[in-house]
């Protein structure tokens, strides 16, 4: 299903990639820890002030089949999860951290998150231990893939609208077309 | 199958497997004196504590050119150990880490996945707990009468990181 949604036809595209390395038995003894990325974030991209970006779709796999990372999940630890925030306010883009306990392609997202800071960064943190299965014997090091269709919006009067909303007292609000 | 980057290993007895050569008779016992370790470099390497492995294969080689007596197969048995003390055996070889084998000097794959023992509380290696078997003194010269040999057991596997001391 998609949510029917028009943004400017002037959006620009942009797909982002992060690459998260999870090493056996460096970070946490026996498993394979991507906790050292998890706590130093990665920019998916620097912000343009006065901006409303779009993060529109997401595609999540590792680079082992995906049964294999479904059963590494100790799930008495933590699921799998990536966290977005901004550098600025360094507040959650989501409420919650986003599992993830499959491979996704093309995940709907469907986000808006708005720039009025100069310098601002989106950036985001992967939070995963995973055991050591049969199929994993052997593999020094796991590597995560997050790819992000982002929509950067600048036509300036739909993000007036976007930012004061109730300057137009809703009736003007148009966030579906331009 | 991802493509695995880990450490193969081939360990190997160094002593404790043994039989008395006998012109005298048809066949000899296998002797097990005590547990032998299966080393590496002519020490005892372990498995990081914690760590899984797979068994990719084992074997158990004669000197010279001795063969199996007719109590056929030749069996042992694999057990693991860790630096503490605690040990067991391998259950998910064989019958409780017990194979047959079906002809010595010969190379046999199991890939089997070994994970770290359940009551181990540290580093851990394999060692043979076991052995039945007959080595025929068919053919033997006369001048290795009365000499005890050494008999070999082989086990070959890979590990993630690398074995320790």
């Amino acid at each position: 299903m998609s949510i029917p949604i028009t943004i400017p036809v002037t959006a620009r595209p942009t797909i982002t990639a992060n690459i998260f390395a999870g090493p056996y038995n460096t970070t946490t003894a026996n498993r394979y820890d991507f906790t050292a990325d998890a706590s130093s974030p990665q920019t998916v991209l620097t912000m343009v002030q006065n901006t409303v970006y779009l993060i529109e779709r997401a595609c999540f796999s590792l680079d082992v089949p995906e049964g294999d990372f479904q059963r590494a999940i100790d799930s008495a630890i933590s699921v799998p999860r990536i966290y977005f925030r901004t550098t600025k306010t360094n507040q959650l883009i989501f409420p919650r951290p986003q599992p993830f306990i499959n491979y996704v392609d093309n995940l709907e997202l469907m986000k808006f998150v708005p720039c009025d800071q100069k310098d601002d960064q989106l950036q985001v943190s992967f939070e995963c231990i995973l055991f050591q299965t049969p199929a994993l014997v052997g593999i020094t090091s796991l590597n995560a893939y997050l790819q992000l269709n982002i929509y950067e919006i600048q036509a300036t009067d739909w993000v007036k609208y976007w930012n004061s909303p109730k300057n137009a007292q809703g009736k003007d609000l148009n966030l579906r077309g331009y | 199958m991802p493509t695995q980057e880990g450490i193969t290993n081939w360990l190997v007895s160094a002593d404790g497997i043994t039989f008395t050569v006998d012109t005298a008779l048809d066949e000899v016992a296998i002797a097990l004196a005590g547990t032998p370790d299966l080393e590496l470099n002519g020490a005892t390497k372990y498995i990081n504590e914690g760590e899984n492995c797979i068994v990719e294969g084992f074997a158990l080689t004669f000197p010279y050119q001795f063969g199996q007596g007719t109590l056929s197969p030749l069996r042992f048995q694999i057990g693991w150990r860790d630096s503490g003390g605690n040990n067991g055996a391998v259950t998910e070889l064989g019958d409780t880490g017990r194979i047959n084998i079906p002809d010595p000097n010969y190379w046999y794959d199991t890939f089997t996945y070994v994970p770290y023992p359940a009551t181990a509380a540290a580093k851990w290696h394999f060692e043979i707990t076991g052995i039945i078997g007959r080595v025929s003194m068919f053919n033997c010269p006369a001048g290795l009468d009365e000499e005890e040999l050494d008999i070999r057991a082989h086990l070959k596997i890979r590990t993630t990181t690398g074995l320790i001391a």
